[in-house]
């Protein structure tokens, strides 16, 4: 069994919705799963791993918190956090949480050609999810540097997969959890405001 | 081809109808099938480029249980309808979401199917939402009986009969698709997997095909079982009468979401649309073979009209407007001629003050009808490359969006998002297999569970609060501060860009109506006699009068839309 690319946004989406955070943010998390995915890295995974610890590390509470991927991503992808201008040049971005999911929506906006890294690691390229756990950016929680190359970290061409494999079974069933708080109990009440209820369909 | 100074000139925007006009949920509830109808583009496109069609298994047995396949080979690529039939018990036949069980269930497959699929999917289909495609599989669809049409086809073919056709007009198919699932869905490959296939441009085409070969099956079935019952006496229906068969689908909530979530590509539908109608009515002088064609087709369309019969107490007082308004356009029609300047145009500015939305958006279509070489080349441009995420410009100021926000949701500013009646329902989706539904805010505990369906109450919210940013701010600082306009934010930059993407009604007002979007999304599938059944769902026709597979080489499928005359009036 395997997942097509587009259920599997779609159900990211909802899993990030049904944990708190606003539509917006679901979306952009849902692109970055996706981008992920189709590069065959685990966006899948990574996205369990920061939603099932974010209920109780909650969104970043003041400067000294890491800060939650999904929000700094889209900061810095707004421009409203500063990105080095010139070639080589780094900034800090301090403590993230999941920072590979930070690499996910980052790299599904950003036009320029920008590398991530865990600090103490080497900017390397990323093609394999062994480049990301040496590049540490598959740390539960990490102090993230962010530089301006002239090339992409992960090249265009590695977007070849087009499904999500069997292998993320346990973590689409956790999703799948997730994303079930956004649906409505069943009420009686509830079947009633459906299309065609009350109805005989056998004519 | 035409004459090129018969076109006054190019489509500018400027030329179109705006958004603030066609994007109200009373027009888009008037919408009618056009040649830009997605049913039609493809019957066109598989007509002109030669597919054949074939039935490779019929493993049907004599209660009607079994499965079938129908192919479709073109140029490129080859397609396969795997159609599952089953026993239901007349307790299980729903066209609910909800329903578990159905008569007959589907899939269309990408490319040839062989003996392990087949098997394969035979523990899959069936079970629809709960099952799983493969990539190899784009549609997922099912299917319930009309009981009664049925049983009266299958007795009179038994008895060596033709059925009633009186009896086949009042229901219109044996069969209606409750559900017709693509892209993605349920493990299906996703849309971006074949896009770019000629025979697939535009929008639902695959979706379209499955459909199609579904009314075959829905026919073949029904002989079968004729066959089978009185072999020596049975007979098949008469070509004539097979064409009076369409099929049926019901439709309900889940269909509105689409329209919201989607405004890239409902724009595109309704681009396409507009810039049709304003290439005729750029036309200079009309030839007497546009005029009779024109005028050939407002009395079949009338008579469409006078036919269509539904217990809806709205709909049946616009239906009898619209033939009040078809008497109108057929006057009208009758003192055209070919010396007329600008006639389509004229036509058109009266027809705004003359006729009902029903009839405004009737004449539109009609009116693209003598002009297939000036408005098919459209149905191509009727998609969006939706897979691509649209990235917000963080750059763009408060006070910029401020504006952006006054340009496209100024239709906001009578409405009192404080009143209960303006924020009356909400949208939200049902764990009971996940049907989407419209429910009361006042009077269940449901917003906690609130789709981000009502645009125009989310944009009020973010004005309040860009109002007591500062203006020389940019949106992105807006959001790191205020994240839940995140998902508005990116609709209004989308929107603003794409502005037929949006629907310039609240979506959440104690008076809308939803099979108004239904309806809209229903006419670019091509679906003729809507036929609602609350406010909340409606059934519809697809493909009655178009041709089977087996003659469509013989037939024009653009001449199907309109019943003919009694008097043998056809398509000039």
């Amino acid at each position: 069994m395997s997942w097509s690319l587009g259920e599997t946004g779609a159900l990211a989406q909802k899993a990030v919705r049904g944990s708190g955070f606003p539509w917006g943010l679901a979306e952009e998390a849902a692109t970055a799963v996706t981008w992920l995915q189709a590069r065959n890295l685990p966006g899948v995974m990574i996205l369990c791993s920061y939603l099932s610890r974010h209920s109780t590390i909650g969104t970043k509470d003041g400067d000294s918190s890491p800060a939650c991927p999904i929000a700094l991503g889209c900061a810095i992808s707004d421009g409203a956090v500063n990105l080095p201008d010139g070639t080589g040049e780094c900034r800090d971005l301090g403590m993230v949480h999941s920072p590979a999911l930070l690499l996910g929506v980052l790299q599904s906006h950003l036009d320029g050609p920008y590398w991530l890294r865990a600090r103490g690691t080497e900017f390397r390229r990323l093609a394999t999810i062994e480049d990301l756990w040496d590049a540490g950016l598959m740390a539960t929680t990490v102090h993230c540097e962010i530089r301006r190359d002239q090339t992409l970290q992960v090249e265009k061409s590695l977007a070849t997969q087009s499904r999500v494999s069997d292998q993320y079974q346990c973590c689409i069933d956790q999703l799948t959890a997730l994303a079930h708080r956004t649906y409505a109990p069943a009420t009686s009440q509830s079947r009633l405001s459906g299309a065609g209820a009350g109805l005989n369909d056998n004519d | 081809m035409r004459e090129a100074d018969q076109i006054t000139s190019n489509v500018a925007m400027n030329e179109l109808r705006p958004a603030q006009t066609v994007m109200k949920l009373a027009r888009m509830g008037s919408f009618h099938q056009s040649r830009l109808s997605f049913m039609r583009v493809l019957l066109r496109r598989l007509k002109q480029n030669g597919w054949q069609f074939d039935r490779p298994v019929f493993n049907i047995d004599a209660r009607g249980i079994g499965v079938a396949t129908y192919r479709a080979s073109g140029p490129e690529s080859t397609y396969t309808l795997v159609a599952f039939s089953h026993e239901l018990d007349s307790s299980q036949r729903s066209d609910r979401v909800i329903a578990e069980a159905w008569d007959a269930t589907f899939t269309l497959c990408d490319g040839e199917v062989d003996a392990a699929q087949i098997e394969r999917l035979a523990s899959h289909v069936p079970r629809q939402e709960a099952g799983r495609l493969e990539q190899s599989e784009m549609v997922l669809s099912r299917a319930n009986k009309s009981v009664r049409l049925f049983s009266h086809v299958l007795d009179a073919l038994t008895r060596g009969e033709q059925p009633d056709p009186e009896m086949i007009d009042s229901v219109g198919y044996l069969f209606r698709t409750t559900a017709v699932y693509g892209a993605g869905k349920f493990g299906a490959a996703d849309r971006e997997l074949w896009a770019d296939r000629p025979e697939f441009a535009g929008s639902f085409q695959p979706e379209m095909l499955a459909v199609w070969l579904i009314r075959t099956f829905s026919i073949d079935l029904v002989e079968h079982l004729a066959m089978t019952a009185a072999p020596d006496q049975a007979v098949t229906l008469d070509r004539n009468l097979r064409r009076r068969f369409g099929v049926g689908n019901s439709t309900g909530l889940g269909m509105a979401p689409f329209l919201i979530n989607h405004p890239r590509l409902i724009h595109s539908w309704i681009k396409a649309r507009e810039v049709a109608l304003a290439r005729v009515r750029g036309i200079n002088h009309a030839s007497q073979r546009e005029l009779l064609t024109f005028r050939s087709l407002v009395s079949r369309a009338r008579q469409n009209a006078l036919d269509w019969q539904v217990d809806d107490i709205r709909q049946t007082e616009k239906i009898n407007r619209l033939r009040f308004d078809f008497d109108w356009v057929v006057e009208q029609a009758a003192m055209l001629t070919e010396h007329d300047i600008a006639p389509w145009d004229r036509l058109y500015r009266e027809a705004e003050v003359q006729l009902s939305l029903e009839g405004q958006e009737a004449l539109v279509s009609l009116m693209f009808e003598p002009y297939g070489e000036l408005v098919d080349d459209l149905a191509s441009s009727m998609c969006a490359d939706e897979a691509t995420p649209h990235k917000i410009d963080g750059s763009i100021s408060v006070s910029k969006t401020l504006d952006d926000l006054a340009a496209q949701y100024n239709w906001t500013e009578s409405i009192d998002f404080a009143s209960e009646a303006a924020q009356a329902r909400v949208w939200y989706v049902s764990e009971e297999k996940l049907e989407p539904r419209l429910g009361e805010r006042f009077e269940e505990p449901l917003e906690p569970y609130e789709q981000p369906l009502s645009p125009g109450r989310d944009a009020v919210r973010m004005y309040h609060d860009l109002k007591s940013f500062s203006p020389d701010a940019t949106i992105g600082e807006f959001l790191l501060r205020h994240p839940e306009h995140r998902h508005i934010a990116r609709r209004l930059q989308l929107v603003s860009h794409w502005p037929y993407g949006e629907i310039r009604n609240n979506t959440i007002a104690a008076d809308m109506v939803p099979i108004d979007l239904l309806r809209c999304k229903l006419s670019f599938f091509g679906a003729t006699k809507f036929d609602p059944r609350s406010d909340r769902w409606l059934r519809i026709t697809m493909y009655q009068g178009a041709p089977f597979p087996d003659e469509l080489q013989a037939c024009d499928p653009d001449d199907m839309a309109y019943p003919q005359l009694s008097n043998g009036t056809a398509t000039v």
